[in-house]
């Protein structure tokens, strides 16, 4: 199952329509999280939205996360070993404030995440997703700075 | 040492994932978290989860609504701890807690690459462990750079 998922905050229409276009000739199993959203997808099963018991049940069914350039989501799918695609949101068509999603895609994708930027990148990444190169997840994950941030909390507690 | 409590605190989503990944660092106290999404269970799976109202600069009467409540909790619960990544709910708590002789922790959010968040700006002048988890965002007066979520 691909699962599709754009977060609790705001719709991101781009993302659902180029994965329900592409979804209509792929014929695969896919299941969309989207939001707030008024284009309702035609070729793929979704919901508005998913309370995070159910949430988490999808990612951990799926063998694909699509998703919008949150860091909750990318978090929890590394968490769960989940290959992942992001679509950074984009204030130009205002499906951000801002462009802290661009920022922190580019940020990461240094470290090897997979980045569509655009529908046809997307459509692409998704023709050759089970053939596309496993991100890799040492480079991803970056066990020491994690293991210092809270060996460093940890300091400050005891001296405090 | 025990019965003392860390007061987690931190916006839903992103904020809140982060948040639950500070959890090894504070294993022994007694956690109580607060969110601003409700039905919310931590990562420890049996800590309490406070909820407030989620606000920001752009919803300024709401804004009042979650100080209030955050300051209502921080009285009732006294942490000696307060802990969080974002954002204004969060820096809300930091102040309290402050104010009420709480040592305080401001982890900014790994998705603020370029620049810190408004409230991780403000929180500066209010956290006892000022930290950013970008090395290229660190200065020597703070925020500091000890590592990241991942």
């Amino acid at each position: 199952m691909i699962f599709v998922t754009v977060g609790n905050q705001l719709p991101f229409n781009r993302l659902i329509q180029t994965v329900d276009a592409w979804a209509k000739s792929a014929k695969l199993d896919v299941f969309a999280q989207i939001g707030d959203s008024k284009f309702k997808p035609k070729h793929i099963e979704y919901e508005l939205f998913l309370d995070s018991q159910r949430f988490e049940d999808k990612l951990q069914k799926a063998e694909l996360v699509i998703a919008h350039a949150g860091m909750g989501t990318i978090i929890t799918c590394l968490d769960l070993a989940k290959q992942i695609i992001v679509m950074p949101r984009l204030a130009q068509y205002k499906e951000h404030r801002n462009d802290h999603q661009l920022a922190t895609a580019r940020q990461f994708e240094k470290r090897g995440l997979l980045v569509a930027y655009d529908d046809k990148t997307l459509i692409g990444m998704l023709e050759n997703y089970q053939t596309e190169e496993w991100v890799n997840r040492d480079l991803l994950k970056g066990k020491n700075a994690t293991e210092s941030l809270i060996e460093g909390i940890k300091q400050f507690i005891t001296a405090n | 040492m025990e019965n003392d409590i860390v007061f987690l605190v931190s916006s839903s989503g992103g904020h809140w994932v982060q948040l639950n990944k500070l959890l090894p660092a504070f294993s022994g106290y007694q956690c109580v978290f607060m969110t601003t999404q409700k039905n919310t269970t931590a990562k420890n799976g049996n800590s309490l989860v406070l909820t407030v109202p989620d606000s920001s600069r752009w919803t300024k009467l709401k804004l009042m609504h979650t100080a209030f409540k955050t300051f209502f909790y921080v009285m009732k619960y006294r942490p000696k701890y307060v802990v969080s990544t974002g954002a204004a709910p969060g820096l809300f708590a930091i102040i309290f807690g402050k104010a009420l002789g709480a040592k305080t922790i401001w982890v900014d959010s790994i998705a603020n690459v370029n620049t810190l968040s408004l409230s991780g700006k403000l929180a500066g002048k209010f956290s006892d462990l000022w930290l950013t988890q970008w090395e290229h965002l660190a200065k020597p007066t703070g925020p500091f750079y000890l590592g990241s979520v991942i």
